[in-house]
């Protein structure tokens, strides 16, 4: 361990420009960031006992949200200051693109950490409840958020690994070839594959907890609805920005006109799939048939008046 | 309180409700019983508006539609077909409810661990659902109903596939409830379930609800005698047929 510490260091100190070394700086900062902003969570589970007997947990759960996101980006600007400057457009937009990962994850560090019921167990009682659910999300879309996400590790592991490895693999093969201008105009491809996989993988996300969900809650359509594009456009947000890093480090000029498009037409696509989940959640064919069908524009009214009618209910 | 005047339902050409007429006042705990098929599941839709029909439904004297946009979370609806997450523990399954309704888990908390002992399942209440039994997961959603405030409560078959202590335990809790003010309607194919719990009773029958009595007044036996005597004329001879071939 010590040998490897030692060899990543004598890296740094003798490559400061290389690539591979900005991409372990890189690294070692979000680590860094997220681990200090996990200890101070944990550390103020005290405090949070103490808060929560004179607010709401949703106040709270709110409150957290921020004060993770705040420190996420207080630790990493501070970092970033002393380890890489930016010198160009492109490291500024890789800096942006961590930026807005990390508001995201601070979104989900701040929703689960007070998730657990069991946190609160040991509270004071405060009988004066105030509702504020309305800060960033309500508690509605956040329960279901999470739902999703238990889901997906309880239930679809398996699933999740398989196309994690999937995605790795396809990223190594593309990494591995060794001329510079292949890269170039491999990772365009790489991109739109991993966007088909992920799509699919978005696609055939079991419609049950929604459909049993929206039979006894039918007046949750829009939440519902809110709450998958929240899930699924972070979700993504989150990958491809990693991914957009990722790449910057080997090519050094990603374009981001490309990026532009890759993420509009990726971000419509996963729109209207969550569309036709929610238009036809008892019809497995006829969700298929919907997305086979989306380069006939006719489709798409359809699907539109379904979900506009499931809503209305 | 809960008021329901001439209800009509189709399901296509096929008619489930015609001409029904109920008002139920507020507290009141009515036990429904008809046969499989008779409108029983229908009806709590109509209520819930969760599907189009004729006929004028009034909460608090208001339009239910109108009471369900501002209310929702005053209505609590437990369905026959059970909905529950088996992904998630009893204790993360109620809390994700309670969230649903807009209620503080830290608020009820305490309530939610005493029910979890009163149906037994305190040992169970981390563990993930998929690893309970039927009647077990049965509880965790009365559990769920329970630990709520509402103004109106529609069950139905609430106690199916549920142990005997857990009956006791639910009909005690149900009676402290509608003491509270709390209207509750429960549908049920048994008709002891509602023996000493209900203060009334109908009977949906041929698409309406053709006896609604106090039971105060008529008791369960004159009410089983009129059920059998509505769904059951024709039992012995059929029985005496089957026995012949």
């Amino acid at each position: 361990m010590s040998l490897f510490i030692f060899s990543i260091r004598h890296t740094i100190i003798q490559y400061p420009n290389n690539r591979i070394v900005q991409l372990i700086i890189t690294v070692i900062i979000l680590f860094l960031s997220f681990s200090i902003t996990n200890v101070y969570l944990i550390i103020s589970k005290k405090e949070n006992n103490l808060l929560l007997s004179l607010m709401s947990r949703s106040k709270l759960r709110n409150i957290k949200q921020f004060q993770a996101l705040l420190t996420n980006l207080f630790i990493f600007i501070i970092l970033s200051i002393f380890c890489i400057i930016p010198t160009s457009k492109h490291q500024l937009l890789v800096l942006f693109v961590v930026i807005i990962i990390l508001i995201l994850l601070a979104l989900f560090q701040g929703m689960i950490s007070l998730y657990n019921p069991t946190i609160t167990s040991q509270i004071n009682k405060n009988n004066k409840f105030n509702h504020s659910y309305n800060f960033i999300v309500s508690l509605t879309i956040q329960s279901l958020i999470i739902r999703d996400i238990l889901f997906i590790w309880r239930k679809n592991r398996p699933k999740l690994f398989l196309y994690i490895f999937m995605l790795l693999l396809i990223n190594l093969l593309i990494l591995s070839v060794s001329n510079r201008n292949d890269l170039i105009n491999l990772y365009r491809v790489g991109f739109f594959i991993q966007s088909s996989v992920i799509l699919r993988y978005i696609f055939s996300f079991p419609s049950e907890n929604d459909l049993n969900f929206l039979r006894l809650y039918p007046t949750y359509s829009f939440k519902t609805l809110i709450s998958e594009f929240i899930f699924w456009i972070g979700f993504t947000l989150i990958y491809f920005g990693f991914l957009s890093a990722l790449y910057f480090f080997f090519l050094h000029n990603i374009s981001p006109h490309f990026l532009l498009i890759f993420f509009l037409i990726h971000l419509f696509l996963i729109c209207y799939i969550i569309l036709i989940r929610l238009a036809y959640l008892e019809s497995k064919a006829l969700r298929i048939i919907s997305f086979l069908l989306i380069v006939l524009p006719l489709t798409i009214p359809f699907v539109v008046y379904n979900c506009i009618r499931r809503l209305k209910c | 309180m809960l008021k329901l005047i001439n209800i009509n339902k189709q399901y296509g050409s096929q008619e489930v409700l015609k001409n029904l007429h109920l008002k139920i006042q507020k507290g009141e705990l009515l036990g429904l019983i008809g046969p499989n098929g008779a409108g029983k599941t229908t009806l709590f839709n109509c209520i819930l508006s969760n599907l189009d029909y004729q006929g004028k439904i009034l909460i608090n004297e208001m339009l239910n539609s109108d009471y369900l946009k501002i209310n929702r979370n005053r209505i609590v609806y437990l369905p026959e077909e059970l909905f529950i997450y088996n992904f998630l523990t009893g204790m993360e399954f109620v809390n994700f409810i309670l969230n649903m309704h807009n209620i503080s888990f830290r608020k009820v908390e305490n309530k939610i661990l005493l029910l979890f002992e009163l149906f037994d399942l305190i040992d169970y209440k981390n563990r993930l659902i998929k690893y309970y039994s039927f009647g077990m997961k049965r509880k965790v959603s009365l559990i769920a109903a329970l630990v709520q405030r509402p103004e109106v409560m529609l069950l139905d078959e609430p106690v199916f596939g549920v142990d005997a202590r857990s009956i006791i335990v639910f009909k005690r809790l149900l009676k402290q409830l509608s003491q509270k003010g709390v209207t509750i309607i429960m549908s049920t194919h048994v008709i002891d379930v509602i023996k000493n719990l209900c203060d009334s009773v109908a009977i949906l029958y041929d698409k309406h609800i053709v006896v609604y009595e106090k039971l105060h007044k008529i008791g369960i036996n004159e009410i089983e005698r009129k059920y059998l005597e509505l769904v059951g004329s024709n039992i012995d001879s059929l029985i005496n047929e089957f026995e012949s071939i």
